[in-house]
């Protein structure tokens, strides 16, 4: 066998384990971790297919930024709230995670072919690295979008600091002015 | 050279002329941004955001001829620009009634200004998009931009919660509209409609449907059509009244617009797909919110249960999806936009009294005290319920002409019917303004900009009503650029 796909068995072996250890485990700081797991057995498998830079935002993204989210948001939840398996929305759960599975089923299949199309080519990849490939589509064509998205950033920080600050009543004190 | 440098050799410099109404709301935006922290002067801040915004409606009328830039990102043509132009036009007026409304409530905010201006902008990328990137950022926007604005109304445990609500159903929608992009992407591999449009000419399969269906209830959700809209009624009686009257109108008409554009432009060929998903989806907005409207003590939140029945009024339109349908579909909400705008800022101008409290009961006698003022309300009213001469009537008869002569029966009757349902609401608060003697002493407080804007906006209503023509022109002008770009790159 190929180390290639020994690494993918051993790779999706603990992301599925852990994937299963994410929705039954008792303890929510277990199962913050088991998430982990699963997100770096996944940048793994990104990392196997080629795919470095996708690999390496997988990891920088979701396995930090996002689980350190979970775990400010775990320290401020009060231990019972997060206890029990309720088995009410295990089952309501159920049929999306089967229309999901679906869904990602079918733009694996069917999109595969359409999207391989448009300038960058096997070949090109091949010269360049991925990461080059996806910069220079980001600062030439998608320029614009990725300026308004630093536009929308700018938008929600001030959002959050607006509504989280204690207010300064002003007009109580000037009497209404 | 290498690889990447013959890629990026083709591109030119982005042709930034036609991007100067963008340019200057967004300057505008930030030298509010910047003054608000320097200066106290609220004056200061609300004429630097009013001026900035004229000169870019101003601007718009010296782009002459249109151009997609930005490397095929940014369409310029006057689809997007005659929307610009009312969406600016339209937040100036919401503007200019913001500052004595929030003071008297004691929840003034300087960032108001900036953030509305933002969300204007949003809305401005949003109807001249020819890419689905640009429209999906153009949406999230103002969105993000909007759930702030709901939310900002001091130590208010309503409006937290209006905010939180149109928070968790919007970042629904914006998933739900980022699964369809996926989709779509996946199957023809481009952004851009009018490569779709060339991928998927009327071949439709079980891939498509899905995604034009997900791309149908995001969108639905954004203009709060049944049974997407439970974000809207706390959303819009939470937020601040001239708030909700921006949301009202302006978003509500940017989400129109780019609904139109979408489904037009990227699948003109599959409009089967989603003329019939529209039809039903308008279908139930009509008859819930006017029936659930009927229930309502509090005149704002019926104003919100009536912009649910107006989405549903306003989309009828798509299910006839050719050149009349559109027409009427850009007339009726380029119209709404008068009404909405007026209504809100209707209440917004009484609310500013501390015994005003939007309820049915504070329109007792309104007649007596406010002749004037009660005689635009009545124009609003009856405009909304459609009765001729008002501009509703021509919106709504365009409509059910669109949909009789695509023999779409059934929609054109449930629009009749719910709009005879309709009058059991907007009559009520007429009668109540007429028909009763006033229960409270004392004239309303009301500020000169205020009467002038409901004054305005009434009599708009009127004259539109009595010669559309122009209004018309210009639909139909509209809805054949429409039609000429689809698969123009």
């Amino acid at each position: 066998m190929e180390l290639s796909v020994v690494a993918f068995w051993v790779l999706s072996a603990i992301a599925v384990i852990s994937a299963i250890g994410v929705v039954f485990f008792k303890n929510i700081v277990y199962s913050v971790l088991s998430l982990i797991s699963t997100l770096i057995a996944i940048s793994g498998l990104f990392f196997n297919l080629g795919a470095e830079l996708i690999g390496a935002l997988q990891i920088l993204i979701y396995a930090v930024a996002i689980v350190v989210f979970y775990v400010l948001v775990i320290s401020t939840v009060p231990q019972y709230k997060g206890e029990a398996v309720d088995p009410k929305y295990a089952l309501l759960s159920a049929p999306f995670g089967f229309i999901l599975f679906l869904e990602l089923a079918y733009v694996s299949v069917y999109g595969l072919w359409a999207s391989n199309t448009g300038i960058f080519s096997p070949d090109i990849f091949k010269e360049i690295s991925n990461a080059k490939a996806v910069a220079t589509l980001l600062f030439t064509k998608y320029l614009f979008p990725f300026e308004v998205a630093s536009l929308i950033l700018l938008v929600a920080m001030i959002g959050a600091i607006l509504l989280g600050k204690k207010d300064i009543v002003e007009d109580e004190k000037e009497g209404g002015a | 050279m290498t690889i990447v440098q013959q890629l990026v050799a083709g591109l030119g410099v982005p042709n930034f002329q036609v991007l100067i109404p963008e340019i200057i709301v967004l300057i505008t935006a930030l030298l509010v941004f910047v003054l608000e922290l320097f200066t106290k002067s609220r004056i200061l801040i609300s004429t630097v955001s009013v001026v900035g915004l004229a000169v870019g409606a101003l601007s718009i009328l010296t782009i002459s001829e249109g151009a997609i830039t930005l490397y095929g990102l940014y369409i310029v043509d006057s689809f997007s620009l005659a929307f610009k132009f009312f969406l600016i036009v339209f937040t100036i007026l919401a503007i200019v009634n913001l500052q004595p409304y929030v003071e008297s409530k004691k929840t003034y905010y300087g960032e108001y200004y900036y953030l509305i201006i933002f969300s204007l902008l949003g809305m401005m990328i949003m109807v001249s998009s020819p890419n689905l990137v640009s429209f999906y950022i153009g949406l999230e926007l103002m969105s993000v931009s909007t759930y702030i604005l709901v939310g900002l109304w001091k130590k208010d445990y309503k409006s937290k919660e209006g905010a939180f609500k149109y928070l968790i159903m919007g970042g629904a929608g914006t998933a739900i509209i980022s699964y369809a992009i996926a989709l779509i992407y996946g199957k023809t591999g481009s952004f851009d409609f009018a490569r779709i449009f060339h991928e998927v000419q009327d071949k439709s399969d079980i891939g498509l449907t899905v995604a034009v269906a997900l791309l149908i209830v995001g969108l639905a959700l954004k203009a709060s059509a049944v049974p997407f809209h439970f974000w809207t009624p706390d959303a819009y009686e939470a937020a601040p009244t001239p708030i909700t009257g921006f949301m009202a109108s302006v978003s509500k008409i940017a989400t129109y617009a780019v609904i139109l554009r979408v489904m037009v432009e990227a699948f003109p060929l599959n409009n089967a797909i989603w003329s019939y998903g529209w039809a039903v989806l308008a279908g139930v907005s009509m008859v819930v919110g006017n029936f659930v409207a009927l229930k309502q003590k509090n005149v704002k939140r019926m104003l919100a249960y009536s912009s649910i029945a107006h989405t549903g009024y306003i989309l009828a339109a798509l299910a006839s999806p050719n050149g009349m349908g559109f027409t009427a579909l850009i007339f009726y909400s380029l119209v709404y936009l008068f009404m909405a705008l007026g209504g809100f800022i209707f209440l917004s101008a009484f609310e500013k009294n501390g015994n005003w409290t939007n309820d049915i009961e504070d329109f007792k006698g309104l007649a007596k005290k406010h002749p004037i003022m009660a005689l635009y309300m009545l124009i609003y009213m009856f405009s909304m319920l459609g009765i001729p001469p008002t501009v509703g009537f021509m919106g709504k008869f365009g409509v059910f002409l669109a949909l009789i002569s695509s023999n779409v029966w059934w929609l054109a009757v449930v629009l009749v019917v719910t709009s005879i349902v309709s009058a059991g609401y907007y009559l009520r608060v007429v009668a109540y303004m007429y028909m009763y003697e006033p229960v409270k002493e004392g004239r309303f407080y009301l500020n000169p900009i205020e009467k002038f804007t409901v004054g305005f906006l009434a009599v708009m209503v009127l004259v539109i009503g009595i010669y559309p023509t122009v209004f018309w022109e210009i639909s139909n002008v509209l809805t054949s650029v429409l039609i000429m770009n689809i698969g123009v790159r």
